[in-house]
């Protein structure tokens, strides 16, 4: 029987090297190629960024007093050794390794975008491509406190599933919910527009997460967990979206993807340096 | 299967690109996302196909057995198509999360490449499948598998099993009869991939989802997109432009007139597609032929 | 159909299909192209149900029970609209083949032919949140099932009072050697080069459903479609005059009732 030896399929188990740690240096050197390639523009120095670390590395070969482990670090026979791929980052003491990639960790005042996926009887369930579902309460969505306060209010006519918000992370429990806080619920939703999604590592907390581009009047709001929401500004009773508008949209839309295909930070300056 | 959501403000902001030709990703409206396909690199496989549209991702498979013919159609051979949703793609397919999906792309597919119960007009000649008429014929199983899920499964999955059809080489059989004619015929089958029966892929036709965007009639949908469009119809068109399959899809009538300008946009979208894949099929199989050489 | 039988049944039929099926013009039963079969259509057949057809279109013969619209047993996600659930039976004896255990590939096929048609024409916003269930059992499959199932199905819809926007009338159309057939028997569409049902929404000229197989040419299939839209204005007419029929009737029964009750 012929056989195609391009089409061969070998596991790699059955590639022999001579000396396994050869091997072993070998995939690990490319895997941090890899990363480091790829978040070069990230890896900013003097801003306590160190460098880029795979599973298994070790950061402090001596873990004395004087290093506090921090999140993604393990404590091995001494040494400090990363427990997750990412950007080792240290502050004073504490030393910890920032992920790359997965789910995004919510931190006090970050400014999200999410989606509401379940209403409740007070209270809305939003996904912010977090590890669990966050929590909008009825109590800190602004405006709809006083009518709530009247009587029972129908959640739905504020929010229904499948709406896209702004937010902020207003308290991370230590159960790892995330709480959320709207100025106004209603002013909350978002108008027409169109979502990017991205790694969470690309969107730094930053002074502003909303931009605007007065010309053709659309904006943008970066939200923390990597959801740039693009779209009409004004209002979420914006009325239909006019050609220039769509236009403007779709280029800042690939803007952002493209920024966020090479592993550059996605700030408003630079999307804008992009779509001015 | 949970569909996924999608708000109103970005339905109208769908709706609103569409009419002006220009959708999120930058196309228009009859634009197909990029055409990625690759040939034979399941060793196993009698042909396999891999296609990526976009972010969708789908596997081909083709295994050949040696079967019973159907008692309808005793000088054809058969083809049997499957599907499968892995778990891989969506954890919605966990268990039987996938079995609605997949049965109605499997269909989709038979309705499209297999004749109606006349065994004639389909996209693929039984006959040449056929060994011993009414007693043994090379069924062919087409197995789907999904790996991505980005929108337009339909389009995707017609395109990489007309291509692992036509990678498929069916091996050549030689009928033994014994002394007696009353004993049971043996069967060789040559191992020889160079004698082997290719069939032949020009008649086969590919399914092109045509759907109604606020009126406007838009192929290659993104996931968001399908939750914006509430009429499709699924058309299946060969390389000589001829309609071989047509299936409506979701929910909403479509007027009259409109359903006869969707299978036209349908045939031009075909054409295209037709010409990409079978370019895209002639290398692969010209650089296999040189490796094999 | 494609897929492994595991015993034969005995031949108790005359086992060849016709090998011609159209002499001059005429058909093996006597109809002309562009004729129907002979059609009969009731509503009002299964007292338990909400809603009810049976209709007959030659030797194909299909009954349809609506249930409900009624809180929706399956738990689904929230949704403003209503749902139409439609579960397509072939009987066992409906066909040469006995019938297989279980839903087979074709009555899932049916099952989502018909719900297709039948989802575009009902009201769906007017019953938020429940579902109204859509047995159809097919008694006799002696060819166009999807079609006379969608017709019936229909009918069943508006006799179980769900708001509809239109009725649904289906037909079929086969092709066979250059010649197009109207609402063909199994014998006729065994030898079909190609083949189409269409559903509509008669008023609105809205196509419902719309399912071909086989190769088609543009114009083919231009010409495939008038027929059929055709034979759906000349079904229109029969459904809406069965309809009318089953209320007339019901509303002389109210009428008998009141007066009985006053004396």
């Amino acid at each position: 029987m012929h056989v195609d030896h391009r089409r061969g399929i070998h596991s790699s188990a059955t590639v022999r090297c001579r000396s396994p740690s050869t091997l072993a240096t070998i995939t690990h050197s490319a895997a941090v190629c890899r990363m480091e390639s790829k978040y070069q523009a990230l890896g900013r120095p003097g801003e306590g960024t160190v460098g880029v670390v795979c599973v298994g590395d070790v950061i402090e070969p001596q873990a004395n007093d004087s290093v506090l482990r921090g999140h993604g670090t393990l404590l091995r026979s001494g040494s400090l050794v990363a427990s997750r791929c990412g950007r080792v980052q240290r502050w004073n003491q504490l030393v910890l390794v920032e992920p790359l990639a997965g789910a995004y960790a919510a931190a006090v005042g970050h400014v999200v975008v999410g989606r509401i996926v379940q209403v409740e009887a007070t209270r809305w369930l939003v996904d912010i491509h977090a590890t669990t579902l966050a929590v909008l309460p009825l109590s800190t969505a602004g405006g709809a406190v006083r009518k709530a306060a009247e009587g029972a209010v129908d959640m739905r006519s504020i929010l229904v599933e499948g709406d896209l918000i702004a937010a902020e992370v207003q308290a991370v429990r230590s159960d790892g919910q995330v709480q959320l806080h709207v100025r106004d619920a209603v002013a909350s939703k978002l108008p027409p527009g169109t979502v990017v999604d991205i790694p969470a590592a690309l969107v730094r907390p930053q002074r502003k997460h909303v931009h605007h581009w007065a010309a053709t009047g659309i904006k943008a709001v970066f939200g923390c967990n990597g959801a740039i929401w693009i779209g009409v500004d004004g209002g979420s009773s914006a009325a239909v979206p006019g050609i220039e508008q769509v236009q403007a949209v779709v280029q800042a839309a690939t803007a952002v993807r493209a920024l966020a295909g090479v592993g550059q930070a996605i700030t408003p300056a630079a999307v804008e340096r992009m779509v001015p | 299967m949970a569909a996924p959501l999608i708000s109103q403000g970005e339905v109208e902001w769908i709706t609103a690109g569409v009419s002006y030709n220009t959708r999120n990703d930058g196309r228009k409206r009859e634009d197909f996302r990029h055409l990625k396909v690759q040939l034979g690199m399941l060793a196993q496989a009698t042909g396999s196909a891999r296609v990526q549209l976009g972010e969708t991702d789908v596997i081909v498979g083709v295994k050949a057995e040696i079967g019973v013919p159907d008692a309808d159609r005793p000088d054809c051979g058969r083809i049997v198509f499957g599907v499968e949703c892995s778990p891989v793609a969506s954890p919605a397919f966990r268990g039987r999360g996938g079995d609605e999906l997949s049965s109605e792309l499997a269909r989709a597919l038979e309705r499209s490449m297999y004749p109606g119960p006349s065994g004639r007009g389909g996209g693929i000649d039984l006959s040449v499948l056929s060994i011993v008429s009414g007693k043994t014929c090379w069924v062919l199983h087409v197995d789907a598998l999904l790996l991505n899920i980005g929108g337009n499964l339909h389009d995707a999955v017609s395109a990489a099993a007309q291509a692992a059809l036509a990678d498929a080489k069916v091996p050549k059989v030689q009928v033994v009869q014994g002394e007696d004619p009353s004993d049971e015929p043996d069967y060789e089958v040559d191992d020889d991939p160079s004698e082997a029966m290719r069939l032949d892929a020009s008649g086969m036709p590919i399914c092109i989802t045509v759907s109604l965007i606020g009126g406007h009639c838009v192929v290659d949908l993104t996931v968001q997109e399908e939750l914006c469009s509430a009429a499709a119809m699924q058309v299946a068109v060969d390389a000589s432009g001829g309609v071989c399959g047509i299936t409506k899809r979701r929910q909403k009538g479509i007027e009259a007139s409109l359903a006869m300008e969707m299978i036209e946009v349908a045939q031009r979208a075909a054409a295209q597609l037709h010409t990409a894949l079978s370019s895209s099929l002639a290398e692969q199989q010209g650089q296999q032929q040189m490796a094999v050489g | 159909m494609a897929g492994q039988r595991e015993a034969q049944s005995v031949p108790w039929f005359a086992d060849e299909r016709p090998a011609e099926v159209i002499a001059d013009g005429v058909r093996l039963d006597g109809r002309s192209l562009e004729e129907f079969r002979n059609v009969f259509l009731k509503t009002g057949v299964i007292s338990q149900a909400s809603g009810s057809a049976y209709a007959e279109f030659g030797h194909t013969k299909v009954m349809v029970g609506v249930y409900g619209p009624r809180q929706s047993e399956r738990r689904v996600e929230y949704s403003e609209q209503g749902r139409i659930n439609v579960d397509v039976k072939l009987a066992s004896f409906a066909t040469r083949q006995r019938g297989i255990f279980g839903q087979s590939p074709e009555e899932r096929e049916l099952s989502a032919g018909v719900q297709a048609a039948l989802e575009a024409a009902a009201d769906l916003a007017s019953f938020p949140k429940a579902s109204a269930d859509v047995y159809v059992l097919v008694l006799e499959a002696g060819g166009g099932e999807l079609g006379v199932a969608a017709t019936a199905a229909a009918l069943a819809l508006a006799d179980a009072g769900i708001e509809l926007f239109d009725i649904v009338v289906a037909c079929s159309v086969s092709r066979v050697d250059g010649c197009l057939l109207l609402d063909p028997s199994t014998d006729e569409s065994f030898r079909e080069q190609g083949g189409l049902v269409l559903a509509l929404l008669p008023t609105s000229n809205e196509v419902t459903q719309l399912v071909s197989r086989g190769r088609w040419s543009g114009s083919q299939l231009r010409e495939g479609l008038e027929l059929a839209m055709g034979g759906c204005a000349q079904l229109e007419s029969a459904a809406r005059q069965c309809l009318k029929d089953a209320v007339v009737a019901a509303a002389a029964k109210q009428r008998q009732q009141q007066q009985q009750a006053q004396a």
